[in-house]
């Protein structure tokens, strides 16, 4: 129940523009103890309905036709499955040192461009 | 598109999903700063990321699972939270100031990630 919930408020802040996976793991890491590689898995799940319901409609649309989305994907999807097999290759506190980084690096962007407005 | 914007693209997908495969987030914010600094439309800029991310998010968790780190229990818990959370957020977007929702996100992911850093 608890990862229930901690699932919801995660999905509000993706919701509202911010990946829900930032703020899941290390609250189901610090919240319920998961394993980070566990919490990242249940993450990536999270983000799959909703992201392909938005991108079905936005196919749709026609928003997808920009001529760079090949290419951006096409690189991606290589160093994807490069990045998660790194994710298994790195320790445990190196991992979480590189996430923690991360979420500090967006949130202290956010923080400023909240102030600046 | 001539050579120098095609690497650019490339470089840009290679980071994102890097940090996607990596960490399990984040592609989607990559490509958006990418797409927004190269001064593309921002029309669908949002559009573009998701798409991306999806596809990211698609091939990482299959070779998560493939690695054994998928919990069903917990995917079974987590899944539908975050698929009902990303509605009421939507739903939540246009009602909240701008620049509270910034500053209370940005409080949140550097709380947290702190946190991640320090314990």
């Amino acid at each position: 129940m608890v990862q229930f919930f901690l699932g919801v408020l995660s999905g509000v802040a993706a919701g509202l523009g911010i990946g829900g996976a930032a703020l899941l793991v290390p609250s189901l890491m610090l919240v319920t103890e998961t394993e980070q590689l566990v919490a990242q898995t249940a993450g990536l799940y999270g983000f799959i309905p909703a992201a392909a319901v938005s991108t079905w409609v936005n196919w749709r649309a026609k928003r997808l036709n920009s001529r760079y989305i090949p290419y951006v994907c096409l690189a991606g999807a290589v160093t994807a499955l490069a990045g998660a097999q790194l994710a298994f290759l790195l320790s445990g506190v190196a991992l979480r040192t590189i996430f923690g980084l991360f979420s500090v690096a967006v949130g202290a962007v956010l923080l400023v461009s909240g102030i600046k407005k | 598109m001539d050579g120098k914007k095609k690497a650019y693209w490339l470089a840009v997908g290679a980071a994102a999903g890097l940090i996607n495969g990596l960490l399990g987030t984040g592609g989607g914010l990559v490509v958006l700063l990418g797409v927004l600094r190269a001064k593309e439309p921002q029309a669908g800029a949002h559009a573009a990321a998701t798409a991306c991310a999806l596809l990211f998010t698609l091939l990482s968790a299959a070779t998560y699972t493939g690695a054994g780190r998928a919990d069903a229990m917990l995917l079974v818990a987590v899944v539908p939270g975050m698929t009902l959370g990303g509605y009421l957020g939507s739903k939540l977007l246009g009602r909240l100031p701008g620049r509270t929702l910034k500053l209370l996100l940005g409080a949140s992911l550097a709380a947290s990630g702190a946190l991640m850093i320090l314990f």
